[in-house]
């Protein structure tokens, strides 16, 4: 089976004048369809670098991110955001939703930058559908300011699935939410896995790292154990 | 994203902020409104003076004291006024060797006085011509007659007033026979002119004689009306020789109606595009106050244009985001201030003929235009250049 998202020998070094850090050494990474992946380590570890170029927000110093069969380096910024667009679904630790977008505007954002020619009627279809899943279809013309924690994460996940990526792409979705509300998230991931979506989860929280199916641990910008 | 969808974004962003876009356009729109509105008053202004050379008459020309120039931005009307060389003399020679191109002359003299009667006051223009006047200057007689060549003879004061005069003095009714006062003389009342225009209403017509025995006054002029279907080129010729048999080529110009309206025309125009580019600058002021606003909401939107580039934005759609917003904002206000200066052109008009001048149309909706595409392109670029992940972890 070929993955849907790989990682090649993947390394980040930062040049800071006459410093040099290296946040990522020598990562290889695959994630096939239906994967439940966790990325954890401590801060510092490199997690959330390795979290930025899988996410195509930022490009390795060396190595290769091949998403989709798709080799990602060397793209132009408007492929990558492309790619970006079509692939993968992102959810923040802070939401980062429109705040005085409704609901609704919020879901459907990413179909903008979408190359695919969706009617608008049909966009507001497709967010209501995904909002429903995630129980906030009484919510649709709500401003996202006026939501909770909670509901804000779902809107979010909601968002991140609107173009059908191949990767959900989690950065500690649960850091900003209470512990109940946080397990509430927690298994909203698990029921969209368990529908075969596929989730990195990006977290240093170990809890949540154990929700996933597979665990990969970073140390100093390399992998140091995967647990499968 | 299509280009409709950048500007229904566009749009939204600005329509959320309602109360800060509005005062963000609030430069442009005094900018254009100012633009339209003086350029408009202006161009009134020159109607108003067109209208009342108009009521001259077109075959009636001047001779003024000294070299006066007319046309492009030479003009110096009124300079030679001051020579004064023009004497009495000089209306018979133009009577006695030009009396078969003419149809009548008359030297002008005029002051500025207040009229008494009773209790009433009405300051004046008061002018001073021969028996012939009111046919040079083409005034139609309401009340009574004009003076008469016996009247300026015996330097008589009698007066016709004006009708604006008659109007506020002896509240619009008859007036012939009573009595006025101007300074300390007492002059009797002959006749009121025919509304006319607000210029010739606000005169009054006295004989020249009298005026130059009571108040010292100087001929200004000479009005020369010629006799009817005369070439008006060569008519200026042969008043030009006449008068040079007693004065030099320098000591006198010849203007028609034709010479004092371009000259206007050209003066005025100067000052509408002085007006209009000082009008200008409050655009500019706008402009910067458009930039200085979006380089705020930049900021403040950082993590959105950190967010819209995770879902996919690239910096070309980013940047035409906010160019957009900044070029909607003047546009907008662009348009806002022209139904403005329209409106404030509407209420000129109960005051002079105001028109606005397409060209002012064009140049500030034009100016309002550019006006957004340059000062909201620092800021757009700004805001494309933002590294996402920068962007998203903004506080």
């Amino acid at each position: 089976m070929t993955p849907v998202l790989q990682a090649k020998n993947v390394c980040k070094v930062y040049d800071m004048g006459k410093t040099r850090i290296v946040s990522v050494s020598n990562v290889n990474l695959d994630v096939y369809k239906g994967d439940f992946l966790s990325i954890t380590g401590k801060s510092g570890a490199g997690k959330s670098s390795l979290m930025h170029m899988i996410g195509l927000l930022d490009t390795p110093t060396s190595g290769e991110i091949i998403v989709n069969n798709k080799n990602t380096k060397g793209m132009t910024e408007e492929e990558l955001a492309e790619v970006r667009n079509k692939e993968i679904g992102f959810v923040f630790q802070d939401f980062n939703l429109l705040p005085r977008s409704t609901v609704l505007e919020n879901v459907m954002l990413p179909l903008k930058y979408s190359k695919q020619k969706i009617e608008e009627r049909d966009r507001e279809e497709l967010a209501k559908k995904l909002l429903k899943q995630v129980g906030l279809e009484g919510r649709l013309n709500n401003k996202s300011n006026e939501l909770s924690g909670g509901e804000r994460q779902r809107v979010a996940i909601a968002r991140a699935l609107i173009n059908n990526p191949s990767i959900v792409l989690a950065d500690e979705p649960t850091g900003n939410l209470d512990s109940k509300t946080g397990e509430e998230i927690e298994k909203m991931f698990i029921d969209l896995n368990k529908k075969g979506i596929t989730i990195v989860i990006v977290t240093h929280d170990s809890d949540l790292a154990l929700i996933a199916k597979r665990r990969v641990t970073l140390r100093d910008g390399k992998v140091v154990n995967e647990d499968k | 994203m299509r280009i409709n969808e950048t500007f229904k974004t566009s749009l939204d962003s600005l329509l959320l902020n309602k109360a800060r876009s509005f005062l963000t356009m609030l430069g442009v729109i005094i900018g254009v409104f100012s633009v339209i509105t003086l350029t408009s008053l202006v161009k009134g202004v020159q109607n108003y003076i067109g209208d009342q050379f108009k009521l001259l008459g077109s075959n009636t020309v001047y001779v003024m004291p000294g070299k006066v120039s007319t046309g492009g931005s030479n003009s110096n009307i009124g300079a030679g006024m001051m020579s004064g060389k023009l004497e009495e003399k000089h209306v018979d020679l133009i009577e006695t060797y030009a009396k078969e191109y003419i149809d009548a002359v008359t030297p002008s003299v005029e002051t500025g006085k207040t009229i008494k009667y009773k209790t009433k006051e009405y300051y004046a223009t008061i002018l001073g011509s021969n028996y012939q006047g009111k046919d040079i200057f083409n005034i139609e007689i309401l009340y009574g007659r004009s003076f008469s060549k016996l009247e300026q003879l015996t330097k008589a004061r009698v007066i016709v007033l004006g009708y604006s005069v008659n109007d506020e003095l002896f509240d619009g009714q008859n007036s012939v026979g009573h009595k006025v006062k101007i300074d300390s003389q007492t002059y009797e009342v002959v006749g009121v002119m025919a509304k006319k225009g607000p210029n010739f209403d606000a005169s009054t017509l006295a004989p020249y004689t009298t005026l130059m025995q009571d108040f010292n006054s100087k001929i200004s002029t000479i009005a020369i009306k010629a006799k009817d279907d005369q070439d008006l080129e060569f008519f200026v010729q042969q008043i030009e020789i006449v008068l040079m048999k007693d004065l030099k080529k320098d000591d006198f110009s010849i203007l028609t109606q034709k010479d004092f309206l371009e000259s206007i025309d050209s003066i005025l125009s100067i000052i509408s595009i002085a007006l209009g580019a000082i009008a200008g600058i409050s655009l500019l002021v706008g402009g910067i106050g458009i930039m200085n606003i979006m380089l705020v909401s930049v900021t403040e939107r950082t993590r959105e244009i950190g967010l819209r580039k995770a879902l996919g934005a690239t910096s070309k759609k980013i940047k035409l985001q906010f160019m957009l917003e900044a070029v909607l904002i003047s546009i907008t206000g662009g348009i806002i201030g022209l139904i403005l200066g329209w409106l404030a052109t509407f209420a000129l008009k109960a005051f002079v003929r105001a028109e606005i001048p397409v060209w002012s149309i064009l140049v500030s909706l034009g100016f309002s235009a550019v006006v957004g595409v340059v000062f909201g392109t620092y800021p757009a670029i700004k805001a494309s250049q933002k590294d996402p992940i920068q962007a998203l972890r903004y506080e």
